[in-house]
């Protein structure tokens, strides 16, 4: 195989996270933008002084719009994750099927002695090294939601204090922050809208379809069908 | 007009450099232990020298000095209210508030606080300068009571 016919296939192979990456990125620069005309918008409606691009860009009020958002899909990936492991959709490709659930067994999950050749390392041994394996999607998961989210409370934090002197008020500290309704709002209008998309798609999943795609059934499955995929 | 200069005078406590640091996405991570530890130098040092600033004018008598040192909205405020030229009546509205006894910054706003006084600045391309003095704590907890503000 030639090296562009080699290059090609790998693009094919990798076009999921490529086209997700560049639409991430496209995204962020439109954020970047609009973000940084609104608030200098803000800023002169206060008769104060807007800010350049670069200085947006390592704001406090950036980070906070970014991370706000990013804890949220990583926590509705993390549920999502632990939560099919055993609770049920009957008819939903997202569910397990329905004698199912639970952790599975070693045979099921090829672990140990079941293993095949080719599988992960970690999934061949025994002892803690399965065990982190066995549950490394949710902790990587839970991780990246944990920092974000610790970084929005930081960030929202320091643009919420920057909003509060502009009004002529004292500032407040971290821990009181985290008890503040600026700091709530942001995390839970996120929540509600990841927590709403999972799980009406596990259900609108169940009667409807999209031919082709891993995240539905084949067109012509039962409704009543539990964890076929397209 | 030409800004004038605080000199020797001493600071009670250390600026405290709580938020006012600049948040990137990356280095936003990097930076908590830093911004747990609450207190540092640097970046708070250039609104505190402007407060101080605007403080020594103050207590010196300097009138025009100190009207160098306000906000354009905060100078525009002052004279439509009063009438009469920021340097003819500056001194009638904020007096010098003692030691200083702390600076708070976030982003492109600070907060000093003096024995009797409080002022609240603001960062613009030519600086910071003072957006509100003379403020005093309001009863219900609400925004500060401040002689001069921008509105």
């Amino acid at each position: 195989m030639s090296e562009r016919a080699s290059a090609q296939r790998w693009l094919r192979h990798q076009s999921l996270p490529l086209v997700f990456g560049l639409l991430f990125l496209g995204s962020l620069v439109g954020q970047a933008l609009t973000g940084w005309h609104r608030f200098n918008d803000e800023q002169h409606a206060a008769r104060l002084s807007g800010i350049s691009l670069p200085d947006y860009l390592t704001s406090a009020d950036f980070a906070v719009d970014v991370t706000e958002n990013w804890q949220s899909e990583y926590l509705q990936f993390l549920l999502y994750i632990l939560f099919t492991v055993w609770l049920l959709q009957r008819g939903s490709p997202e569910s397990k099927e329905l004698d199912k659930a639970g952790g599975e067994s070693d045979e099921e999950q090829k672990v140990g002695a079941h293993a095949e050749e080719d599988s992960p390392a970690w999934a061949r041994v025994g002892g803690w090294r399965r065990t982190v394996y066995s549950n490394s999607l949710g902790l990587v998961m839970a991780v990246i939601f944990f920092v974000s989210w610790g970084v929005q409370s930081l960030a929202g934090w320091a643009a919420y204090n920057r909003e509060r002197l502009v009004d002529l008020r004292d500032p407040i500290s971290w821990p009181a922050y985290l008890h503040n309704a600026d700091f709530w709002s942001r995390t839970l209008q996120n929540w509600q809208s990841e927590f709403l998309a999972v799980g009406s798609f596990a259900v609108l999943a169940v009667y409807l379809r999209q031919r082709g795609s891993p995240q539905s059934k084949p067109v012509g499955e039962p409704h009543a069908s539990t964890g076929v995929e397209g | 007009m030409k800004a004038p200069h605080s000199g020797n005078r001493p600071r009670v406590e250390r600026e405290c450099r709580t938020g006012g640091l600049r948040l990137g996405l990356v280095p936003a991570v990097l930076l908590l232990p830093a911004l747990a530890s609450g207190c540092g130098s640097g970046r708070d040092a250039a609104p505190g020298r402007v407060a101080d600033d605007f403080e020594a004018a103050v207590s010196n008598g300097d009138a025009e000095g100190a009207c160098a040192l306000l906000a354009a909205a905060t100078l525009d405020e002052l004279e439509q209210s009063s009438g009469r030229p920021c340097a003819e009546s500056i001194l009638d509205e904020v007096e010098a508030g003692g030691p200083r006894a702390g600076v708070s910054r976030y982003g492109t706003a600070a907060q000093a606080r003096y024995g009797d006084d409080v002022l609240f600045l603001t960062e613009g391309s030519n600086g910071w300068r003072v957006a509100a003095a003379g403020c005093a704590p309001s009863p219900d907890a609400g925004p500060y009571d401040c002689g001069i503000s921008g509105g």
